[in-house]
C-alpha cells in the first residue's frame, strides 16, 4: 500500500534508519516503508545488504502491478542500516561513546508507533511526563518540577544541558532513586540522544537514542540504541527494560491529536519546560519540513491526508 | 460549517457517565471528552489537552478536575481552566489556558451539546410525567442522511403484550424534524423517540427513549422486540451503502487545531451577587458570591480575588473553595477593630441579593504539589486560603497537616469544610503566644526534605514561623507565606520606557505591567498566546537598549544577540528599550 510521497528536499536527503542489521541478517529481507515509500531491506549473514525501493505509478488511486524497482544508498552506522531517497550527504553524525570498548553497544528494539516522526521526537525529548508516564521507572510524583536548563543550537545539532530530574529507577541497573542529570542531543532531525549518569560510574555517561524512521506522516518506527556501562545486566534484562518503558510511551503518543506535529506557534501551549521541543519545531519550521507536520494553523488543513498504513 | 451545526444533539447518555468515567464521543468529527464532576456537573469539552494536543479521554476524572495523561496537566470542572501545571509548581497557569468548553445541558437522561451556542429549543420535549426510558444506543456505520432516507421510511412495531396479542401499527416520522423521530402507537400508550446524533461524516449514533417506561413485567420482552427490530434496520441500512474504505485510513487532522481560549481569558472584572452570607465564626462573615451573568473565572487554591465596594473601597479576600467549586465563591470577611471600611462595611453594609464588582482571582500563594508532605499553619482568618490548599491536597495522594490556631472553638470558622479531613486537620485552641511557638517547634522538628510549609495568620504569627522554621534548619523556599495585612503585591521589575522607533511613540512600561500589555492599552495590537514566554507569538525586533529577557523561547545565542524580545515577559535592563515596530 502507497501514501503520500513526501516532497521535502530537506528529508529525502536525510540519512534514515531502515532496519537494524541483526533483523535483515537473520530474518531478512525486511520489508518498511520510508517517508511514504515501499522498501525491501535484504542481505543474509555473508552477503551485501542492498535496498530496494518500489515505485509504483498510481493513476486514480489504483497501483499498478508492474511497479520499477530502485537500489537505494546503503549505510551501516550504530547497528542499524540507513538509506536516503535523495542525495545524502558524505557525513552521518557520530557517537563517540559507540566506539568505546568496555561498553554495552547495541540495538534494543525497533518499536512501531501510529504516529509522526515528530511527535516520537518530542517525546524522547521530554522532561515532565516522567512521573506521570514512566511512574516507578523514570519518575515519581510528587517529584513533577522540571528545573531550568539550557538550549542551544548551532544549525545543525540542538543541545539541551544542564537538565536534572528525580528518579527512581533510572536504568536495570540503579538499585536506588537518584537525582539524574541528562544531556540531550539532537543530532539529526529525527535522532534525538540522551546522556545520563551512568548509575555505575558516576563521573561517565549512559547514551541511549532513538533513530526515528518516518514510515508515513503518521507513522514511525523508533529504533532504540543503547549504549552502557552495564556489567551485571544481560541483554535480555536490558531489553526488557528499555520494552517496558516505550510500551508505556506507546498509548499516550498514539492518543496526540493531531499526529502531525503542530509547528504553528499557537496550536499548543508550550511551557518553560518544553525549551528543547520549541527549539525543535523552530529547526523543522526552518528546515522548510511540511511532511509528518502542520507548518502553521492555516496551512493544509483543508486537505485530506489520505493514508494507508 | 456543516447544516445542523447549531442544533443540540444528544451525545452521551447519563448511565455512560458512571462514577469518574471519563467519555470519549464524536460531534460531526470534533473529538469531546464528557466526565461528570462529584459535584453532578456534566462537562462537555474538547477532547484535547491544550499543551501537547493529549486526549483527555485518557486522563483521569478525579471528580473535581480532569487530568491529563501525559503531564499531569489539572483543568477544573465548569470552566475548563488550567489549575495546575506539575513541571512548575510555582507558578499559576496562565489564565488563557482554558480547553474549549461545548454548551451542553442534561435532559431526559441526555447529555446535550452542539458545537455553536443555540436557542434553548430541543428537538425532543417531554415532561417529568412521562417517565422516559431510555434506551442502549445503536451506532451505525452509515453518514447522517442515509440514516434520515431510512428512518423515513420505516416502520416499528411498538406493539404491548404476548406474541399472539401483539398490534401491529406503522408510523411515520414527525415532519420537519430532521434530527428527531417520534413513533407513537395508535391507542397512544407508548412513544418512542429516536434521536439522531452526528458523529462524523460516516457514522451516526441512534439514541432512543420510550415513555412511559414499559410496566416491568413485559419490559424485558419489549425491549427485545424493539432492539431486533433497530438491529435488523442497522443491518439494512449498514448494507445499503457500499462500504467506503475511508473510515480505515488514516485520517487526520481533519479540523483546524487552535488553542481556543475559553470564557476564562481576559477577564477584568465582573458582576457577582451574595447568594449567602452567615457568621461562621465570632466576627467572621462568611458570603457566596455567584455571577450575574454567565460563570466564574478558574480559581486556584490560594488565589484571592479583589472585591470593589460600592463605597470605593478595594479588599482582597482568599477563597475557600476546593477544586472544581466553580458555581460560587466563597470568602470570610473577619471584621477588624481598626477597620477603615472594608470589612466594616462588609459586615454591615452587605447583604444577600446585594452586587457587587469583584476581579481576580489572583494568585500569589501558589500550593506546590511536589513534596509528599506539606505542613499549613493558619492563625484566626488566616485559615481561608490554607483552607483551599487542604482540599486539594485531600483530592491527591499527598498527605497534609492543617494547623489551626484560634482562641476559642466559637473563633472556629467553616466548621462545614471540616468533616473531609479527619486527623487531617488538629485545631488548637487559646493558646498564648509562648505556647503556640512551643506548638510550632513541635510540629515542625527539623527539616526532612520531604515537606514545606505554608503559614497565613497575624503578621507576628507568620514572622515567628518563618523564624522558628529558619532556626530548625528549614530552607527558605521550603516556607512559603502570606501576609493578611497590607498585603504587598511584590513586584521585582522596575519601570522602563519604551520606544516605538516605526511610530515614534514612546511609552513608559510600569512595574506591574508587561510591555505587551503597555502596548495594547495603546492600540498596538500584538498576537499573543502562551503570556509566560514560551511560544514566540509576541515577539518584537528590539533595535537598541539592554533587554532582560526572562523568556525561554529564544536560545542564549540569540539572548545574547539582542535583537528581538518576547513582549510578554521581557523588560529592560537600561532606562529605554527602541522597538522595531
Amino acid at each position: 500500500m502507497f501514501a503520500a510521497r513526501c516532497e521535502d528536499a530537506a528529508l529525502l536527503d536525510l540519512w534514515h534508519p531502515v532496519a537494524a542489521i541483526p533483523d535483515v541478517r537473520e530474518r531478512g529481507p525486511v520489508s518498511t516503508q520510508l517517508l511514504g515509500q515501499m522498501l525491501v531491506v535484504s542481505g543474509q549473514e555473508g552477503e551485501e545488504i542492498s535496498i530496494k525501493e518500489f515505485m509504483a505509478p498510481m493513476v486514480h488511486g489504483q497501483v499498478f502491478n508492474q511497479g520499477r524497482e530502485v537500489s537505494l544508498p546503503v549505510r551501516e552506522a550504530f547497528g542499524f542500516v540507513w538509506t536516503s531517497l535523495g542525495a545524502p550527504p558524505e557525513r552521518l553524525f557520530d557517537i563517540p561513546e559507540f566506539h568505546e570498548t568496555d561498553r554495552w553497544s547495541e540495538n534494543s528494539g525497533s518499536f512501531r508507533v501510529h504516529t509522526s516522526a515528530g511527535r516520537t521526537v518530542e517525546n524522547f525529548l521530554d522532561l515532565a511526563h516522567f512521573p506521570f508516564v514512566h511512574e516507578g521507572y523514570l519518575g515519581e510524583q510528587p517529584y513533577t518540577e522540571v528545573k531550568d536548563y539550557s538550549v542551544t543550537f548551532d544549525d545543525r545539532e540542538i543541545w539541551a544541558t544542564g537538565c536534572e530530574f528525580y528518579q527512581p529507577i533510572a536504568a536495570v541497573s540503579a538499585t536506588d532513586g537518584q537525582v539524574t542529570k541528562y544531556t540531550y542531543r539532537l543530532a539529526h532531525p529525527f535522532c534525538p540522544l540522551l546522556y545520563k549518569t551512568s548509575p555505575v560510574d558516576p563521573k561517565r555517561f549512559d547514551v541511549i537514542g532513538i533513530f526515528v524512521q518516518p514510515m508515513t506522516e503518521v507513522r514511525a518506527c523508533a529504533h532504540q540504541f543503547l549504549s552502557l556501562l552495564d556489567e551485571t545486566n544481560d541483554d535480555a534484562t536490558i531489553k526488557r527494560f528499555q520494552a517496558i518503558i516505550f510500551g508505556q510511551d506507546k498509548p499516550i503518543l498514539e492518543n496526540q491529536v493531531p499526529k502531525r506535529l503542530p509547528l504553528g506557534s499557537r496550536a499548543e501551549t508550550p511551557i518553560t519546560a518544553d525549551k528543547t521541543s520549541i527549539q525543535y519545531r523552530r529547526w523543522l519550521t526552518e528546515l522548510g519540513i511540511s511532511y509528518g507536520v502542520i507548518r502553521d494553523n492555516t496551512q493544509r488543513d483543508s486537505e485530506p491526508c489520505s493514508e494507508i498504513f | 460549517m456543516a447544516k445542523g451545526i447549531a442544533e443540540w444533539y444528544p451525545v452521551a447518555s447519563i448511565k455512560d457517565l458512571r462514577e469518574r468515567h471519563v467519555f470519549q464521543t464524536e460531534l460531526f468529527g470534533h473529538e469531546l471528552v464528557v466526565w461528570q464532576a462529584d459535584d453532578g456537573y456534566v462537562n462537555v469539552w474538547e477532547n484535547r489537552c491544550l499543551h501537547r494536543g493529549s486526549r483527555l479521554s485518557v486522563g483521569i476524572n478525579d471528580g473535581a478536575e480532569l487530568v491529563c495523561a501525559y503531564h499531569g496537566w489539572r483543568y477544573a470542572n465548569q470552566t475548563a481552566g488550567c489549575t495546575y501545571i506539575p513541571a512548575h509548581p510555582s507558578n499559576s497557569p496562565a489564565r488563557t489556558i482554558c480547553n474549549r468548553v461545548y454548551p451542553s445541558f442534561v435532559r431526559h437522561g441526555f447529555v446535550w451539546s452542539a458545537l455553536e451556542q443555540c436557542s434553548d429549543q430541543l428537538v425532543v420535549e417531554l415532561t417529568n410525567d412521562d417517565e422516559p426510558l431510555v434506551l442502549r444506543s445503536l451506532p451505525l456505520d452509515v453518514p447522517l442522511e442515509e440514516v434520515q432516507k431510512h428512518l423515513q421510511n420505516c416502520e416499528f412495531n411498538l406493539g404491548e403484550g404476548t406474541d399472539d396479542q401483539v398490534q401491529k401499527h406503522k408510523y411515520a416520522p414527525a415532519v420537519g424534524e430532521p434530527y428527531s423521530y417520534k413513533y407513537r402507537t395508535s391507542n397512544s400508550s407508548f412513544s418512542v423517540h429516536l434521536m439522531l446524533q452526528p458523529f462524523d461524516d460516516k457514522k451516526t449514533v441512534i439514541h432512543g427513549l420510550v415513555t412511559p417506561a414499559p410496566k416491568k413485567e413485559s419490559r424485558l420482552d419489549w425491549l427485545l422486540s424493539l432492539n431486533t427490530q433497530l438491529a435488523k434496520f442497522r443491518e439494512e441500512v449498514e448494507s445499503s451503502i457500499s462500504v467506503d474504505m475511508g473510515r480505515w485510513l488514516d485520517t487526520d487532522d481533519t479540523h483546524a487545531h487552535q488553542v481556543s481560549q475559553g470564557a476564562g481569558s481576559r477577564v477584568s472584572e465582573m458582576e457577582v451577587v451574595v447568594s449567602k452570607r452567615w457568621l461562621t465564626a465570632i466576627d467572621i462573615v462568611g458570603f457566596e458570591l455567584r455571577p450575574v451573568e454567565g460563570g466564574l473565572p478558574t480559581f486556584q487554591p490560594g488565589a484571592h480575588v479583589d472585591l470593589h465596594l460600592p463605597n470605593g473601597l478595594s479588599r482582597q479576600y482568599s477563597l475557600i473553595n476546593g477544586p472544581g467549586e466553580q458555581d460560587r465563591y466563597q470568602i470570610g470577611v473577619k471584621l477588624e477593630q481598626n477597620s477603615r471600611g472594608g470589612s466594616k462595611f462588609l459586615h454591615e453594609e452587605l447583604h444577600e441579593g446585594d452586587q457587587l464588582l469583584l476581579s481576580g482571582p489572583h494568585n500569589n500563594f501558589r500550593l506546590r504539589r511536589d513534596t509528599p508532605q506539606t505542613l499549613l499553619f493558619a492563625g484566626g482568618i488566616g485559615l481561608t486560603p490554607l483552607l483551599a490548599m487542604a482540599q486539594a491536597l485531600e483530592r491527591t495522594d499527598l498527605s497534609f497537616i492543617l494547623h489551626y490556631f484560634v482562641q476559642s472553638s466559637e473563633h472556629l470558622a467553616f466548621q462545614e469544610r471540616f468533616a473531609q479531613f479527619g486527623d487531617q486537620l488538629k485545631t488548637h485552641l487559646g493558646l498564648s503566644p509562648a505556647e503556640t511557638e512551643q506548638r510550632v517547634v513541635e510540629t515542625l522538628g527539623s527539616y526532612d526534605h520531604l515537606s514545606q510549609v505554608y503559614a497565613c495568620g497575624p503578621p507576628a504569627m507568620i514572622s515567628m514561623i518563618r523564624e522558628t522554621a529558619m532556626s530548625l534548619g528549614w530552607p527558605p523556599e521550603a516556607v512559603h507565606f502570606e501576609y493578611f495585612k497590607n498585603e504587598i503585591i511584590l513586584d521585582e521589575f522596575s519601570a522602563f520606557e519604551i520606544h516605538l522607533a516605526r511610530s515614534g511613540m514612546t511609552l513608559s512600561v510600569d512595574s506591574g505591567s508587561t510591555i505587551l500589555d503597555v502596548l495594547r492599552e495603546n492600540g498596538v495590537a500584538l498576537a499573543s498566546s502562551c503570556e509566560q514566554g514560551a511560544c514566540g507569538t509576541c515577539e518584537v525586533g528590539l533595535l537598541e537598549g539592554e533587554p532582560n529577557h526572562q523568556d525561554v523561547y529564544l536560545n542564549e545565542t540569540e539572548h545574547e544577540a539582542g535583537t528581538r524580545i518576547m513582549t510578554c515577559v521581557s523588560r529592560s535592563h537600561s532606562d529605554r528599550l527602541v522597538l522595531d515596530i
